[in-house]
């Protein structure tokens, strides 16, 4: 397979070859930010990716993708005509509106779990069966079964607010190799940035040599044994030649507008440029919608801020050729309660909720499944987790039924096999 | 012509034969080791003995903690004595380093970074100092109510394991299953719910039968560390959830009887009844944990013996004989079964000495083969030990050995004529960077990006390479850059001479402009020190 | 003169009369200035009616027409007409007596979505509100015209409220903000802060004033909001600050001792000195209070009606309505009630007499 060559790259070693000593990214320019057309037709021969967005505390469905506008528990909020005739969704997501035609919606989720310490996991996990071990989340999932992508990104990457590091306690029985790189509010973990006492070629040099001396090492070894540190360093090396992914002050302000000026607006234009770079899972979470009160101002502040975010997303990875090759999955771990408590809040509600996705391997400007009047219960068939993960195991063509892990020796299915695919939601 | 018998031989024939061509007196189990491991390598590819360099290394890293320093790798290359080996095996195992060294390994292999404690360290340190047999310290440390000043420090096993954070509970499940396979051998946490439901010998019995030992314990100082233990009357209840079957378990070692819960008339179940006001603990008469700490560790229970042995084995060969280490079943049987037994056996007989077992396996052929393979050729399956398994470098090893490799260990505080204390800060960073996640046993070479960045562009770390004094980088910035330079730079950092190549690259590496002056010196420390080679035990 | 608190508990003790069953939740409840009609407006886009001329408190027919929530509100000071509006922008202006009534004027499009606020001028003229499409808007009580409308607010406005005199509007917002606007020039005259009433918890904007109050004199504005500790599940004391309103100076708070007790919602004073108010929080939460002007904690707190969103005085001075929310509001997943179904809740009224 041809290695991906950035144009990065290309600079870099011209760069060194005149023997300047600029540094970084800054010195790059507007020619930083990667050249689209080029990148993106490598990704789309090569690599699926992954844009995995989570609501962490539970988005009302009532309040999104499933609204119920004057009825019992519909709240104030009315429900708006989408570009696709026939589906309606909150008047919070007017963006979003106009771009579903790229999505489908799953409006027919039934869970088991209502609590947010357990829920959270099993979600993510995929609900498997109960085997006595953990199951991985499903960025470390991917992370394994399809590996990084050809730029040697790190293949599984959390965008999340607060503190960052590497999160192996995602990976579960995989091994903490497959868990998650967090950025914490977005910035490089720990020790990326190349301090000042080291210039770019030293550190280029040092590590050549470093490598040449594995290599002698690895000629009358084990491979195995010097694999895992080549490996990393790799990584490590990719990763500081994008420290420009971390450096907010490259963004051309007509994208900060257009994403939002807001916590989230930041980190989903990262995430797109994680997904430029080449990683294979990117993940990006927001806090704070368990609004077990003032549920209805609480989504009138929350949900156009994702509305933004997420349709200049899809916006981008439209315009970039990306949505062909990026599976994206917008979700929480369930949906609000359709009874309004005192505390004008919803409670949690895994009984009937909804999820959205686009992109790779699905159908476009679909609503599948649907709830009754009230929004009290799922009509039809209800689908739990483990359903999902068998749609975006098949989005990006991994076949669950016949793909297995090997936990030293015990081998276990990727996704709950009591649970049955959607195939209509499937491209 | 030996060869051919050899390779024609059944195994019961050979040990007729080896026997039967030694002297009077008996192999020793060094023998008998590397016989049992010879008879499954004939006529495939087996690796050279390592040499000087690679004997030095790899016995001071097990035995002190750390890399040899330029001085001992050179006086032990230059002993001409034919048993230098083994007298410098010897020599480590009655060093001072020793009790530290091994103090650190069982910490890590025990307590799997759950946790750190100064009476813990100093109890497992001073244990191997006394070369306390492995079943009195299995018995101290699963008593767990150690009131004795030099035994407090073993109720962390458990008290550690007693906490619990927040809102969750204790997570008593957890604490069994430590048990099972850090003392046993055998991982039953897909046991809990149900008979294993493929592993045959594992049962739910033997989860509940465990479970019971410990169902009534609690942490009754988080503070000082102190487990208590509730009153223990009743046998634990359970059901598979797939056979609805009323059961119930006396606490029961897997293999053995049930132990009797005696009856005692209501108001004297207590040896020192509980006051509270008085913060004083209850202690029930009928300690369940007492009789864990007398029927586990001892020469009668199997399952014992051979998970010591198999763990110590791996501590030192890289693999058990049984492997993963907590999976001792029909199923998954040791590589060298009748190695085990004779392991396990041995042992036992010797009273657990550890001293006595690390010098017998360190003095076999097997623990002295290379790591290296001729080149073209492939090495054999890692669980026949033809070639030498390269063994992961805890976050300890990693620290003292850069300490010694940048010149600065022999600088470090010494009380007494103990070896040094690493400096904490470092310490805390080490780990931060090398060491897994708690409970994640740190059992095969892993590498992280976390670790790679970490020796990449750590302050810390490019503090260790600040030429001062005579420390490493200073006194190879001294020299002129030639071969005696380089192969200085070789003998410090990896404990051997280069080759002529190894030579031509590294001088290479100075000559180019970007290495002028100190940092091309601390560039090449640094690879040194980033290699695969300085980072694993070979 | 300081009346003792203790004096005053007594004095102010009030008495259940009745509790009015509803079966929807209520925004708002309001007695007419006749005192023969309370209106609560409820989540059903129906704004119940009682006749109040009685202890009887017996049920009238709801004023139908609306759309989503009917949030909010406001009689006539004078004429026989009740204006009320809805979360989907409607406005209706109606005649509050008549059995069946027809509305005098409405409006569907009055805003682009949720009307927060109705609020009358006390010279009768006009009637104000705000949305949440971010507009301030003057109209024409007499027919419903568009008098003035204020684009220039980049704000959230959560509430409205005409300044005594009538000449200008009082706008709350979310982050806290109240601006003193022109009536007629839509001029921003001066601003107070009550920011203490907003925190932007990681993603959400918490908080907001959410009533006003004016003593009869117009010397004091009293605001009413939450001190945020936390979005998601909103907590935080009430807080209540009053101004003084020559100056715009902040010249007391009132901040609850519970972080369960949640947002003010509703303010009165039902002297000069006394401000009486409600609360509501956490499920099961929240206070009726009395406060004596100048003193930082209310004489009346009673925690007995739990999650009050609104507080009406009758115009005789001597019964109050407080809307409250029945217990056991809150449950994960599907909790189902006696009957085995998945029933909404509701907002009792309690009717309440001041002791004379």
């Amino acid at each position: 397979m041809k290695n991906l060559c950035t144009p990065h790259d290309h600079l870099l070693s011209r760069r060194e070859w005149l023997g300047a000593s600029t540094v970084g990214a800054a010195s790059l320019g507007a020619s930083g930010m990667l050249a689209q057309p080029a990148i993106a037709e490598e990704l789309r021969k090569n690599d699926k990716q992954v844009l995995f967005i989570w609501l962490d505390g539970g988005m009302s469905q009532l309040e999104s993708w499933d609204p119920k506008p004057n009825t019992t528990f519909g709240g104030p909020f009315r429900a708006i005509p989408t570009k696709v005739p026939g589906i309606h969704i909150s008047e919070l997501l007017p963006k979003t509106a106009s771009h579903m035609d790229k999505l489908v919606l799953v409006r027919s989720l039934c869970t088991q779990d209502n609590s947010h310490s357990a829920g959270v996991d099993r979600i993510q996990r995929g609900d498997p069966k109960n085997r006595g071990v953990t199951y991985p989340y499903l960025g470390s999932a991917v992370s394994k079964l399809m590996g990084p992508c050809s730029s040697g990104m790190p293949p599984y990457v959390w965008i999340k607010p607060m503190s960052g590091g590497f999160i192996t306690k995602d990976a579960g029985f995989l091994g903490p190799k497959y868990g998650a790189i967090a950025f914490g509010d977005g910035k490089a973990p720990e020790n990326l940035l190349r301090p000042d006492s080291v210039s770019l070629e030293a550190d280029l040099a040092r590590n050549e040599l470093r490598e040449k001396l594995d290599k002698t090492y690895r000629l009358t070894r084990r491979k195995e044994s010097s694999e895992a540190s080549s490996t990393v360093f790799d990584m490590a090396a990719k990763l500081q030649k994008r420290i420009d992914l971390f450096d907010q002050s490259k963004i051309p302000s007509k994208d900060l507008e257009r994403y939002g000026i807001t916590e989230f607006g930041r980190h989903m234009l990262q995430a797109r440029r994680m997904l430029e770079a080449g990683v294979r899972f990117v993940k990006v979470t927001s806090y704070g919608w368990d609004t077990h009160g003032d549920n209805f101002n609480g989504h009138l502040s929350l949900v156009p801020k994702v509305d933004m975010a997420f349709s200049a997303m899809l916006e981008d990875l439209q315009q970039r050729g990306m949505l062909d090759n990026v599976l994206v999955i917008l979700m929480s771990e369930f949906g609000r309660t359709p009874r309004i408590n005192g505390h004008l809040g919803r409670d949690h509600w895994p009984e009937a909720w909804s999820l959205a996705m686009a992109g790779c391997g699905l159908k476009k400007g679909l609503a599948s499944g649907k709830t009754n009047k009230l929004g009290t219960a799922v009509e039809g068939d209800a689908h739990d987790i483990g359903s999902m993960f068998h749609v975006w195991f098949k989005a990006l063509g991994i076949d669950s039924s016949e793909t297995e892990y090997d936990n030293q020796g015990q081998p276990l299915p990727i996704a709950n096999e009591e649970c049955k695919i959607i195939s209509e939601v499937l491209a | 012509m030996y060869r051919f018998l050899l390779r024609s031989m059944p195994l019961w024939f050979l040990l007729i034969l080896m026997l039967s061509h030694t002297n009077a007196a008996e192999l020793s189990l060094s023998g008998k080791i590397d016989a049992l491991i010879d008879a499954k390598i004939t006529g495939k590819v087996v690796s050279k003995q390592s040499d000087d360099h690679e004997f030095v290394r790899r016995v001071y890293l097990d035995f002190a903690g750390r890399i040899p320093n330029i001085a001992e790798v050179d006086s032990f290359v230059a002993n001409k004595a034919l048993d230098k080996r083994k007298l410098l095996i010897a020599q480590l195992i009655s060093s001072p380093a020793y009790s530290k060294t091994m103090a650190n390994t069982f910490h890590i292999h025990f307590m799997e970074r759950l946790g750190d404690n100064t009476e813990w360290m100093k109890y497992l340190e001073d244990s191997f100092k006394k070369n306390k047999g492995w079943n009195v310290m299995a018995k101290e440390i699963l008593r767990g109510i150690n009131s004795k000043e030099d035994l407090k420090g073993a109720n962390f096993f458990f008290s550690k394991r007693l906490e619990n954070y927040g809102q969750n509970p204790v997570d008593y499940s957890a604490l069994t299953r430590d048990v099972g396979r850090l003392f046993l051998g055998k991982d039953f946490r897909c046991a809990e719910c149900h008979d294993h439901l493929f592993i045959d010998e594992y049962k739910q019995a033997d989860f509940k039968g465990l479970f019971a030992f410990f169902q009534n314990t609690y942490l009754a100082d988080a503070k000082a560390g102190v487990v208590g233990e509730k009153l223990t009357a009743k046998k634990v209840e359970f059901m598979s959830v797939f056979k609805k079957e009323k059961k119930e378990t006396a606490p029961k070692i897997p293999g053995m009887a049930e132990v009797a819960i005696p009856e005692f008339k209501k108001g004297e179940e207590f040896l020192v009844p509980a006051d509270p006001k008085k913060k004083i603990l209850g202690v029930p008469k009928f300690s369940p944990l007492e009789k864990l700490s007398e029927q586990l560790p001892s020469s009668e229970n199997a399952d014992f013996s051979k998970n010591i042995v198999n763990r110590i084995w791996f501590m030192m060969m890289g693999r058990g004989l049984v492997h993963p280490l907590d999976l001792h079943h029909a199923g998954n049987p040791p590589s060298h079964p009748e190695l085990l037994s004779l392991l396990a056996k041995e042992f036992s007989a010797h009273q657990f000495d550890i001293k006595w077992f690390l010098t017998e396996i360190a003095n076999t052929k097997v623990y002295q083969r290379s790591s290296k393979v001729e080149m073209g050729k492939t090495p054999e399956n890692p669980a026949l030990f033809a070639t030498a398994i390269e063994k992961r470098l805890s976050a300890e090893q990693l620290l003292s050995s850069i300490l010694v490799a940048t010149g600065r260990y022999g600088k470090l505080e010494r009380k007494g004529g103990n070896e040094p204390d690493m400096p904490e800060a470092l310490k805390a960073k080490f780990a931060k960077a090398f060491a897994n996640a708690a409970r994640d046993p740190e059992d095969e070479i892993a590498f992280s990006l976390k670790a790679a960045l970490f020796l990449l562009n750590d302050d810390a770390v490019l503090a260790l390479l600040k030429p001062e004094a005579d420390n490493t980088v200073a006194d190879l910035a001294k020299m002129k850059p030639d071969n005696v330079m380089i192969e200085k730079a070789y003998l410090v950092i990896l404990a051997r001479i280069p080759d002529p190549q190894e030579i031509k690259d590294a001088l290479e590496f100075l000559s180019k402009p970007v290495s002028a002056g100190e940092i091309g010196v601390k560039n090449l420390v640094w690879a040194l020190l980033a290699s695969s080679e300085f980072n694993l035990n070979h | 003169m300081k009346e003792d608190s203790k004096e005053l508990a007594l004095k102010y003790k009030t008495k259940k009369i009745i509790d009015l069953a509803c079966p929807v939740q209520i925004c708002a409840a309001r007695f007419s200035p006749c005192g023969n009609v309370l209106a609560a407006a409820c989540f059903d886009g129906s704004v119940r009616r009682w006749d109040s001329s009685t202890d009887k408190f017996t049920e009238l027919t709801p004023i139908t027409g609306h759309n989503g929530w009917v949030q909010a509100i406001a009689f006539h000071p004078t004429n026989k007409v009740l204006y009320s509006a809805d979360s989907w922008g409607k406005l209706i202006a109606s005649n509050y007596l008549e059995k069946d009534s027809k509305p005098v004027w409405k409006n569907d499009k009055a805003h682009d979505g949720w009307i927060r606020k109705v609020s009358l001028s006390p010279d009768g003229k006009l009637l104000a509100t705000c949305g949440t499409d971010k507009l301030i808007k003057v109209w024409s009580t007499a027919d419903g015209s568009l008098v003035k409308e204020f684009k220039d607010f980049s704000w959230d406005p959560l509430s409205v409220a005409f300044t005594p005199d009538s000449k200008a509007i009082l706008v709350g917002d979310l982050q806290g903000k109240i601006a003193q606007v022109d009536t007629l020039t839509g001029k921003k005259l001066r601003e107070l802060d009550a920011s203490a009433m907003y925190k932007l918890d990681r993603l959400q904007d918490v908080g907001g004033v959410r009533c006003f109050a004016f003593d009869s004199k117009g010397e004091k504005l009293a605001c009413g909001g939450i001190n945020p500790n936390r979005g998601g599940f909103v907590q935080g004391p009430s807080l209540v600050i009053v101004f003084d309103w020559k100056t715009g100076k902040e010249i007391s708070r009132i901040q609850s001792g519970s972080e369960n007790d949640g947002y003010v919602y509703d303010l009165l004073f039902i002297t000069d000195s006394i401000l009486a108010g409600v609360s509501s929080g956490q499920p099961g939460n929240g206070k009726v209070f009395f406060n004596l002007m100048g003193e930082t904690q209310p004489f009346i707190n009673l925690a007995t009606m739990p999650n009050c969103h609104s507080f009406a005085l009758h115009p005789a001075g001597k019964k109050i309505a407080v809307v409250s929310t029945n217990a056991n509001s809150s449950g994960n997943g599907k909790v189902l009630d006696k009957n085995k179904d998945y029933a909404t809740n509701h907002s009792p009224i309690n009717i309440l007499e001041i002791p004379t």
